[in-house]
């Protein structure tokens, strides 16, 4: 008997101890403390951008052109610029432009990224090889230029700047995604979904799905950060967001750039938030990584 | 201390860099960074106060040396170099040194003062109106040659050139409204040449002497077919490269007919349309002239180069201004036109984005019809800020709860954006009309505005070369001009500018600009905006380069550069 329940347990998986990816999270961000670094940053940055009318000492928009110029002080910590409005105000405000840029550029770009890769990797066949020939193409041009591209021939706004900052990432997440698909549909839950007469779309939102989320994550943080930067990017060449909407790169590019020897407060003030969203994302991207990764996590 | 792994080792094996490493050293090195740079900025920040700067430059009592190699960081680039094609700043900074126009405003060295605008022989010798100023004659110099360049090799310049030039001008191009004006000429001998106007103009020297009006080589025209590639003229230089976007390097025609001049050998420009690169060239000596628009600026680089030369530049005019859409509503009514002027503070533009330096704005030289720049109060009523004046005419003009309207414009220089976004702000604040503002690339701008293809309201210009009185009113403003941007249609304009030209007297004719001047405040038919007087700002080894009203050496005003000569 006990022969018997040896021979049958050699054919067995071998006890997983099943970690849920938030607590697998939480873990990582307290191992490692550049994590809980970018965890705090991301929070800030959310807190600041929801808070903005709060926080921010003035209206970001009011002008007072007698005190144009002004360095830091107690009165305005990061100075004013050009038409005397308070840099602190602007920069906290700016939170909003580049948030909402991140959320709804990553949030289109990753859903359609997602759904495309999602039915070329389960499909595949000629869908998958025209659908994807069409994202080779588009990955083919860099994606600042193509988002030019875009911008130019709509209208220099931050809405345009959004939906073009999408369609650079869709090319991107799709391939990611449809790699994850393939790997996935291999799986014995999978065909055995299919042998019990699961419908297609069943398999894809109920089994597939929940096993691809954790890479769509982590690109999605990543894209976050390339997300505000393409946008303040764009806000430099004077095709993202307008004035007087206070926005990091317009401000950089506006009165940053032109101010830099006499004030170079405008510059270093919005740099400074572009490059901490950004490493922050990035970062966070990592952490997301190093939690979820099987790999990863293997190594300790 | 945790053991090392094995990827631990082959990363410190190989010294290779990973993503996270390098974000983590970007993080710390960034925040070190950001202190170090705070600091200086807090260094920086406290700006000496503007010293007083001269307006004029006398010439050099020294007597001029010959040779040496004059550079300058230039802003502009020329589109196209056909004459006939664009009056862009970026192909006048040499073109007049290329070639020369039947007349002339004086040089800086032999002028009286920056005002000075009498007309000199250029390739003219002189000339002469019929008594209805209907016919000009001009008596051309003689010994005048084209340069020594195949296909014309310095063949002698003759009227029938003159007369061609003119007649190309008017068949098309953007100079074409001044050149259909003449309705024949003819040439009697070889070196007279003989205008007739469709109507009197007793202005219509001046219109030759404007920086545009140059003369062009018919062979090259006829051999190309347009003035693309080439361009010759009589002028002191000779075009030896122009490489679009980086460089035109003008070198001395030996040949020029004002013997011993001129004395620079090489004029080089370099395309540099950014401001902080054309500022590290100046402060470096790679460039010997600048343009610096404020005085803190001046006294940033004065820290650096003590021993530059400045001259205090004064606008006579603003190119710039708020034009309306007054072909249609609202803008169409007057008393929508005078709200929105009051509702801008145009002093207080002056006095913080200028820091004082600049003028409140208006279209037509000053020097044309009073002695003293105006002031704001000067502009008249509706020129004032006042706002509850008008809100209440607003109000009555229909608009109560004010509307919304566009702007768009290029950012030409900085301070634009602080001024666009500053009457944006009055008007939201004073007359509820919300300005939804678009910031454009300059062509699209360009196009979109001179083609007149918009709606609203554009920060928008009237063409910077002009000199002459019959320009900036006649063509600027007159209801049938392809050069009114502002879309005037005003018959009292119409009237008071066409009597312009047929007015001989100056003193009658400073009577009448000044009614032109008054009506067009009163009716604020063009908007202008405040703009900045600058200053130009030389390498102490210049001489005579000094700036005239209305021309520039470092832009239209480039001729003056003839006499220019380096002292080392």
């Amino acid at each position: 008997m006990a022969i018997a329940t040896a021979r049958v347990s050699a054919f067995e998986e071998p006890p997983v101890r099943t970690v849920r990816r938030g607590a697998a999270l939480w873990a990582v961000i307290r191992r490692k403390p550049l994590g809980l670094t970018s965890a705090a940053v991301l929070v800030l940055f959310v807190l600041t951008a929801v808070f903005a009318d709060v926080l921010a000492p003035y209206d970001p928009l009011a002008t007072q052109p007698e005190i144009r110029l002004s360095p830091p002080s107690q009165s305005h910590l990061f100075g004013t610029d050009d038409i005397g409005r308070d840099v602190l105000s602007r920069v906290v405000h700016g939170s909003r432009i580049s948030l909402w840029v991140g959320l709804l550029a990553v949030g289109i770009g990753t859903g359609a990224g997602m759904i495309i890769g999602l039915l070329c990797g389960y499909c595949e066949g000629r869908l998958d090889l025209l659908v994807q020939r069409l994202m080779d193409a588009i990955q083919a041009i860099p994606g600042l230029i193509l988002a030019l591209a875009i911008v130019s021939v709509l209208k220099p706004s931050t809405t345009n700047a959004m939906l073009a900052i999408a369609i650079v990432i869709i090319p991107g997440n799709s391939r990611i995604v449809r790699g994850a698909v393939l790997s996935a549909k291999q799986n014995r839950y999978v065909e055995a979904a299919q042998a019990i007469g699961c419908r297609h779309p069943r398999i894809i939102t109920s089994h597939i799905l929940p096993n691809v989320t954790a890479p769509i994550l982590i690109i999605a943080s990543i894209w976050f950060g390339n997300a505000i930067l393409i946008e303040a990017t764009l806000s430099f060449l004077g095709l993202g967001t307008q004035p007087p909407t206070p926005s990091w790169g317009l401000m950089l590019s506006s009165t940053g750039r032109a101010f830099m020897e006499q004030a170079p407060w405008l510059a270093i003030f919005p740099g400074l938030a572009i490059s901490l969203a950004v490493l922050g994302f990035n970062l966070f991207g990592d952490t997301l990584r190093d939690a979820w990764d099987p790999k990863l996590r293997r190594q300790g | 201390m945790p053991a090392d792994t094995p990827r631990r080792i082959a990363v410190r094996k190989h010294k290779h860099v990973n993503r996270r490493d390098f974000l983590r050293r970007v993080g710390w090195g960034g925040v070190g960074a950001t202190a170090l740079v705070a600091g200086a900025g807090q260094a920086r920040a406290a700006a000496p106060a503007a010293a007083t700067y001269p307006d004029w430059i006398p010439a050099s009592p020294k007597p001029p040396k010959r040779g040496g190699v004059l550079t300058r960081a230039s802003a502009w680039d020329p589109p196209v170099i056909d004459p006939r094609l664009t009056q862009s700043v970026g192909l006048f900074q040499f073109a007049g040194l290329t070639s020369n126009r039947l007349v002339r405003h004086p040089f800086s060295d032999e002028a009286a003062g920056p005002s000075d605008l009498t007309l000199k022989g250029d390739l003219a010798e002189s000339w002469t109106a019929s008594p209805d100023h209907r016919v000009w004659t001009f008596k051309l110099r003689q010994g005048v040659r084209w340069q020594n360049v195949p296909p014309l090799n310095g063949r002698d310049l003759v009227a029938a050139d003159v007369k061609y030039c003119f007649e190309a001008y008017a068949r098309e191009g953007v100079q074409a409204f001044t050149f259909q004006e003449i309705e024949g000429m003819e040439t009697p001998d070889k070196y007279t040449l003989r205008v007739h106007l469709h109507t009197s103009n007793v202005l219509f020297p001046q219109n030759l002497a404007e920086p545009v009006a140059v003369i062009f080589a018919r062979e090259v025209l006829e051999e190309d077919g347009d003035l693309k590639k080439r361009m010759l003229g009589t002028g002191p230089y000779i075009l030896k490269e122009h490489t679009r976007k980086v460089r035109v390097v003008l070198q001395r025609n030996p040949d020029y007919f004002d013997k011993g001049r001129p004395y620079v050998d090489e004029y080089v420009i370099l395309s540099t349309p950014d401001a902080a690169t054309r500022l590290a060239a100046f402060r470096t000596g790679q460039s010997d002239i600048i343009w610096l628009a404020s005085p803190s600026e001046v006294e940033t680089v004065r820290k650096t180069n003590p021993a530059i030369v400045v001259q205090s530049y004064h606008n006579t005019l603003a190119p710039f201004g708020l034009a309306l859409a007054q072909d249609r509503p609202p803008f169409n009514d007057v008393r929508v036109r005078r709200a929105v002027s009051m509702a801008i503070d145009r002093q207080r533009q002056v006095d913080t984005v200028y820091e004082g330096h600049g003028i409140a704005g208006w279209g037509v030289p000053y020097i044309y019809y009073r002695d003293k720049a105006p002031t704001v109060k000067d502009l008249g009523p509706w020129w004032q800020y006042r706002p509850e004046e008008a809100k209440r005419l607003l109000a009555e003009a229909g608009h109560p709860r004010g509307f919304e309207t566009t702007l768009f414009y290029y950012e030409y220089f900085p301070q634009m954006t602080s001024q666009v976004q500053l009457v944006q702000q009055e008007l939201k604040k004073n007359l509820n009309i919300d300005v939804k503002i678009t910031k454009l690339d300059y062509t699209t701008y360009y196009g979109r505005y001179v083609e007149g293809k918009w709606d609203g309201m554009s920060w928008g210009f009237q063409s910077g070369h002009a000199v002459g009185l019959d320009e900036r009113t006649y063509h600027y403003m007159h209801s049938k001009s392809t050069k009114n941007f502002f879309r005037v249609n005003d018959p009292v304009i119409d009237e008071l500018t066409t009597k312009l030209r047929r007015t001989p007297d100056r003193a009658e004719q400073r009577a009448l600009t000044r009614k032109i001047v008054d009506r067009e405040f009163d009716q604020v038919l063009r908007m202008w905006m405040p703009y900045d007087n600058g200053f130009l700002v030389f390498q102490p080894h210049m001489r005579n380069v000094a700036a005239g009203a209305l021309r520039r050496t470092d832009g239209y005003g480039s001729p003056t550069i003839t006499r220019s000569w380096i002292d080392k």
